[in-house]
C-alpha cells in the first residue's frame, strides 16, 4: 500500500521490516536518497504510525515523498505520483492531503477515475474545515474527514455535495522514541485509520465501490447512494430518438451510441463492452423503464448507470437501484424560496435559451474562459441533460449557500428553457439567448451573438 | 443592491495541495509535540 505525504524518518519507524521510499523529482518517480532525518516527526511518519497499529493484516508499505517542507505541493505532482502507483499495481493508497482549487479539479478528477478503474482504492481526506476538497469529494475515492467525539468509524450523513462518506477517529496515541504522543483532531489522522480498516476488508479484485459498500456495512448501513456525476471516464449512451444534446460539449468520452429500438439486436456488443471495461458507465436518456427491465432480463454487470429524464420526478424509490444516479428536469424555484438568493454575496446570472446546443457551446466556452481568468463559475441547467457538460444539479437537500461557500463559488449562472419559463425567477443580471415568443423576455439583453464571458464581466 | 464580481488576484504558486493535519505554520509538529493548533491558514489565491 502507498502512503503519498512528505516522506517517512525511518530512525522513528524501526518497528517497520520492509518499507521503500521514493519521491518525485521532475515528474518522475525516483527511489530517494537515504537521508538521515535526524528525529524529524514527518506528517507521514505519523500517517503511517496510525496505520501500523490499526491494521490488522500483512502490508507492504511504500511511501512517495511529495510534499515540501511546507506540507504543500502542486496537483500535478501528486498526480505524478499517483500515475506511478497506477503503473506499479498498489491497491491500496493512503492521501492525508488535498486542495481546494477549483482549477485542481479536473486534472484530479480524470487520474482518480482511471485508478479506479483499474481497481485503485484511494482513501483521502478532507480539509479540515469542511471546505469541498479533491481528490476527497470524489464517487471514486473514499473521503474521510476526522469523526467529531473521536469515534472509530461513522458514516457521514450531513453533506450531500461534499463527498465525505466516512468520518474517523483522529486522536490517537502513538509512541515515538519512548514518548507517548496523542495525535490531533484532524482529517489527516482520520484518514490512515480508516485506510488500515479498508487494507483489514480488502480481497483480491475489489474496487472503490464495493469498499464503500463493505464500509458501509460496517457502519449498518446498506449501501450508498451515488450523489453526484463526477466518476465517468467512457460512457455507452442508450437513448431514445427524441432526446437531443450537444455531444461535442460531454465532459467524459462516449464509446457507443444507441438507440431504444436498436437495443435488442445489439444486446451482445453491449454485453461484451462492459465485459471487457471498455466503458465505465451506462447513460440511459430518456424514459428508461424499458431499458432497466431490459439490462435485467439480460444481465449485463455494470459498474455505474446515470439516468436522465426531462420530466418530473415520477419514478418511485423502487427504481433507485445500487450504483444508478437519476436526474430530472431541474426546478429552480426552490432555490427562489425564502429569497435565498438575495442573502448570497455572489451574482447570480439567468439566461433564457431557444437552442439548447448553442447555448451549452457558448456557457462551456464562457465557464472556460471565467476558469482562465481565475473565477469559480457554476453553471445550472434546467435540461438534465446538463450533467454531461459538467453543469451541476441541485438534489433534495440541496442548500445554495451552504455550495456556494464550500466549493468557493464566485458566481452561478443558470439556464432556462424560455419556452418553460419560471415567472418567479430574478438574478442579479437576466439575459435572453434567442429570440422569445414572451414580450418581457425580449426586452432582456440578447446574448447570442456575444462573447458571454466579456459581456457578463463588463456588467458586473 | 447589484452584486459585483470580486476582482480576482491570480495565483501566484501552483502549491495548492496541502496536508491536512492542523499545523499553523506547516512545520511546528517537528520542534514542539506541545504545540498549540490553531485553524489551518487557508489562502488558496
Amino acid at each position: 500500500m502507498a502512503f503519498l505525504d512528505d516522506g517517512l524518518n525511518m530512525n522513528l519507524l524501526t518497528e517497520l521490516q520492509k518499507v521503500e521510499l521514493y519521491t518525485v523529482k521532475d515528474g518522475k518517480v525516483a527511489v530517494c536518497s537515504a537521508e538521515n532525518k535526524g528525529s524529524e516527526i514527518t506528517h507521514g511518519t505519523i500517517c503511517v504510525k496510525i496505520f501500523v497499529q490499526s491494521v490488522k493484516v500483512k502490508v507492504y508499505i511504500i511511501s512517495i515523498e511529495i510534499l515540501d517542507s511546507k506540507k504543500r505541493c502542486s496537483a500535478d505532482k501528486l498526480v505524478a505520483a499517483l500515475q506511478w502507483v497506477c503503473q506499479m499495481g498498489i491497491k491500496i493508497i493512503n492521501l492525508s492531503l488535498g486542495t481546494s482549487f477549483f482549477q485542481d479539479e479536473m486534472i484530479l478528477r480524470r487520474c482518480v477515475n482511471q485508478l479506479a478503474g483499474e481497481g485503485h482504492i484511494i482513501v483521502a481526506a478532507q480539509n479540515n474545515n469542511s471546505f469541498v476538497t479533491y481528490p476527497a469529494t470524489f464517487t471514486n475515492v473514499i473521503g474521510v474527514s476526522a469523526s467529531p467525539q473521536n469515534q472509530d468509524i461513522l458514516l457521514n450523513t450531513e453533506y450531500k455535495f461534499d463527498g465525505i462518506e466516512l468520518l474517523g477517529k483522529s486522536e490517537h496515541e502513538i509512541e515515538i522514541q519512548g514518548n507517548k504522543i496523542v495525535t490531533q483532531h484532524a482529517s489527516s489522522f482520520a484518514t490512515p485509520y480508516i485506510t488500515a480498516i479498508v487494507s483489514n476488508l480488502y480481497q483480491d479484485g475489489q474496487n472503490v465501490w464495493e469498499m464503500k459498500n463493505k464500509l458501509c456495512l460496517l457502519c449498518g448501513i446498506g449501501h450508498l447512494e451515488l450523489r453526484k456525476f463526477d466518476w465517468c471516464s467512457r460512457a455507452v449512451i442508450i437513448q431514445s430518438r427524441s432526446f437531443s444534446c450537444e455531444d461535442r460539449c460531454f465532459c467524459f468520452e462516449v464509446h457507443q451510441k444507441y438507440f431504444f429500438d436498436e437495443i435488442e439486436w445489439k444486446a451482445e456488443e453491449i454485453k461484451d463492452i462492459f465485459t471487457q471495461k471498455t466503458a465505465d458507465t451506462l447513460i440511459i436518456a430518456g424514459k428508461c423503464e424499458k431499458v432497466n427491465d431490459w439490462i435485467k432480463k439480460e444481465g449485463i454487470s455494470i459498474p455505474y448507470t446515470l439516468m436522465i429524464r426531462d420530466d418530473i420526478r415520477t419514478i418511485s424509490k423502487i427504481f433507485c437501484l445500487e450504483r444508478t444516479y437519476m436526474i430530472f428536469h431541474q426546478d429552480f424555484r426552490k432555490l427562489f424560496i425564502d429569497r435565498a438568493f438575495e442573502n448570497l454575496d455572489i451574482p447570480i446570472i439567468i439566461i433564457y435559451y431557444d437552442n439548447k446546443k448553442e447555448i451549452v457551446r457558448s456557457v462551456v466556452r464562457a465557464n472556460h474562459e471565467f476558469a482562465d481568468n481565475g473565477y469559480h463559475c457554476k453553471i445550472f441547467m434546467d435540461s438534465a441533460a446538463g450533467v454531461l457538460y459538467g453543469f451541476e444539479s441541485c438534489g433534495e437537500a440541496f442548500r445554495i449557500k451552504d455550495y456556494i461557500e464550500f466549493n468557493f463559488v464566485d458566481l452561478i449562472i443558470i439556464l432556462i428553457d424560455m419556452n418553460n419559463k419560471i415567472q418567479e425567477l430574478d438574478g442579479d443580471l437576466n439575459l435572453r439567448y434567442g429570440v422569445s415568443k414572451d414580450f418581457e423576455l425580449n426586452l432582456l439583453p440578447n446574448m447570442e451573438y456575444r462573447n458571454i464571458y466579456e459581456y457578463i464581466e463588463e456588467q458586473l | 443592491m447589484k452584486k459585483q464580481l470580486k476582482k480576482k488576484v491570480q495565483a501566484t504558486s501552483k502549491q495548492h495541495v496541502m496536508a491536512h493535519c492542523r499545523c499553523v505554520c506547516g512545520c511546528s509538529l517537528n520542534n514542539n509535540l506541545n504545540a498549540s493548533y490553531g485553524k489551518v491558514n487557508y489562502n488558496y489565491i
